[in-house]
């Protein structure tokens, strides 16, 4: 898995829960970037400021913005949203409005008939520096 | 990639969020330069929340574009069970977004239950109530967020039960009748007495929730003007006037008329008639003053009328330098005349012809024996035309020796003699009354 704006679509197989194989960081630079995540399960601590690889299902809430809440501060991301293809929708990830548990907050990763898809998705920095994620 | 977010939180009316899917809520797009309108798809709301996006495939999808100052509804309501044009819907609202060039809309929202129309009334005459703007629109603002409630926007309709129901509106007249009807924008009312009475005006929405206008009116008496007379009206004959006034002719003290401004007729009842001869070309005006008492002393109740008389077109012939000299002695009515016309109709052809503002006389040479038809026409201020024609038999006479004025000898001239027809015509073409915009043909044998 290449680091940096590679939109990674379909037919990664991703061992769980704990073998993580796939490691990566991306640069948000000011304005919209896009990106897609391959990992199914894990989350940002905020008190061990690093990721943890356990059974959570991974979010873009817990995965990605809190990781940039919890090293940049919050206020740096006006929107995440990533579309379907299913069904054409858009789902619209927005920090500090949309409830952690709703459809909105979408997995980095989907399972789809026994295939894992990795959701690409925009996001929408407005931070004037860029700011580094990673994951993995 | 057609990526506009909206989205906010959703509140009741007592300001507490919705905590689930409670909320049905649907987006609509209007396209400000052809008012193109596509709705999306209902949703519910997710932990009182509501989200969409404008390239949805429901809505606009990623085959569209939008145009900055496109603007966005979205309408709200409870039940989820109901659709949006349910007249039994619990609260209810839309917010309003104008669209520029922002990725994220955030709005927050409050549903609202039924509300007080808003009441908008004003009175005049005796006695008419009018409808300036009675409404059960509402605006209220929520998280700094304009809040609505509306029937329709951009021709469509939002809330079905925002509408008024039939018989919504009640009117006392304060007179012990009360009237139910549909809302409309103006309502009257004939009080039986003059006095001072004390309107009460309640309009109901479909909620029962009631706005109230209430005023204090004077009905006086009610005197209506009128007069009638025989048409037509000619200079210098003498026409008959009859009162043709109206209402409370109990409270009539006296009428006087105003010929041209000029008090002439004095004193009379409310039922006299009087005649009156015009001697002057017109149009003339006669106002008629009604004195009479009421509630407030006496007053006057003035209206004018204005007569426009009828010309007849006439002539005499009398005998020129080389042949007949024909001269306009017509009766005039609305004057001042512009039009002059003779001419001249041999076997059915005009054989002369000639026109102006000022010929009030003509001179003209027959041309051969035989029957000769003139023509003479006036067209007073008013462009009404009035015609005659008069019928001659030329028979050779004898020779004579005329002069053609054009300098030289002498010119040898046939001389007739003319024989005018028992029978003559009177016949006005056309009269245009300006003010009722009549056009009627009036025919009169003279002789």
């Amino acid at each position: 898995m290449p680091t940096g704006t590679t939109l990674v679509t379909h037919g990664f197989v991703i061992p769980s829960p704990n073998d993580v194989l796939l490691k990566g960081t991306i640069e948000l630079e000011k304005g919209w970037q896009l990106c897609a995540i391959p990992i199914k399960f894990g989350r940002w601590s905020i008190n061990q400021h690093k990721h943890i690889h356990d059974n959570t299902i991974a979010k873009f809430k817990n995965y990605v913005m809190d990781q940039i809440d919890d090293l940049y501060g919050t206020g740096k991301i006006l929107v995440a949203n990533t579309f379907t293809g299913d069904n054409q929708y858009f789902y619209n990830f927005v920090p500090n409005l949309t409830s952690e548990n709703s459809v909105n907050n979408f997995n980095l990763v989907y399972n789809d008939n026994s295939s894992y898809e990795v959701m690409g998705f925009w996001i929408k920095s407005l931070s004037p520096t860029p700011l580094i994620i990673s994951w993995g | 990639m057609l990526n506009v977010t909206f989205a906010g939180n959703i509140y009741n009316s007592n300001g507490i969020q919705y905590i689930s899917d409670e909320v049905k809520y649907q987006c609509l797009y209007y396209r400000q330069s052809d008012g193109y309108i596509k709705w999306n798809d209902v949703k519910l709301s997710e932990f009182g929340q509501y989200n969409c996006n404008l390239g949805d495939s429901d809505w606009l999808s990623q085959d569209n574009v939008y145009n900055s100052g496109d603007k966005v509804i979205i309408c709200f309501w409870i039940d989820n069970t109901k659709n949006r044009n349910d007249l039994t819907l619990t609260e209810w609202s839309f917010i309003e977004i104008d669209i520029l060039s922002d990725d994220v809309y955030l709005n927050d929202v409050q549903t609202m239950g039924w509300q007080n129309p808003m009441c908008s009334f004003s009175t005049s005459g005796n006695v008419i109530l009018n409808n300036i703007g009675t409404t059960n629109d509402q605006n209220w603002l929520f998280h700094n967020v304009d809040q609505y409630q509306a029937y329709e926007k951009y021709g469509e309709i939002l809330f079905d039960l925002m509408s008024f129901d039939i018989n919504s509106i009640n009117i006392d007249w304060g007179d012990t009748n009360i009237d139910t009807e549909n809302l409309q924008n103006e309502y009257s009312h004939t009080y039986l007495d003059a006095g001072d009475y004390h309107i009460i005006v309640k309009v109901y929405n479909r909620g029962n929730d009631y706005c109230q206008s209430e005023f204090d009116v004077t009905s006086d008496f009610n005197i209506i003007n009128g007069l009638n007379w025989i048409y037509p009206v000619y200079n210098n004959v003498s026409s008959t006037y009859t009162p043709a006034i109206s209402g409370d002719t109990y409270q009539i003290i006296n009428v006087d008329y105003f010929i041209d401004n000029v008090l002439t007729y004095t004193g009379l009842d409310y039922n006299e008639t009087f005649n009156h001869t015009f001697t002057s070309y017109g149009p003339h005006e006669i106002k008629q003053r009604i004195l009479y008492n009421s509630l407030s002393g006496t007053e006057y109740k003035e209206e004018t009328f204005t007569i426009f008389l009828e010309s007849i077109a006439s002539f005499t012939k009398e005998e020129g330098y080389c042949g007949p000299r024909f001269v306009d002695n017509s009766s005039v009515g609305n004057g001042p005349i512009t039009d002059y016309y003779w001419g001249v109709k041999y076997n059915g052809n005009i054989v002369a012809e000639v026109n102006s503002n000022d010929l009030l006389e003509w001179e003209y040479n027959w041309a051969n024996e035989g029957t000769f038809t003139v023509i003479h026409k006036i067209k007073d201020s008013f462009g009404n035309e009035f015609g005659l024609e008069r019928i001659y038999n030329v028979e050779k006479c004898n020779s004579g020796t005329g002069n053609n004025g054009s300098g030289g000898g002498g010119l040898v001239q046939t001389q007739y003699i003319e024989k005018e027809f028992p029978k003559l015509k009177v016949e006005k073409i056309k009269e245009i009354d300006e003010m009722k915009l009549n056009i009627s043909i009036k025919t009169t044998l003279m002789r």
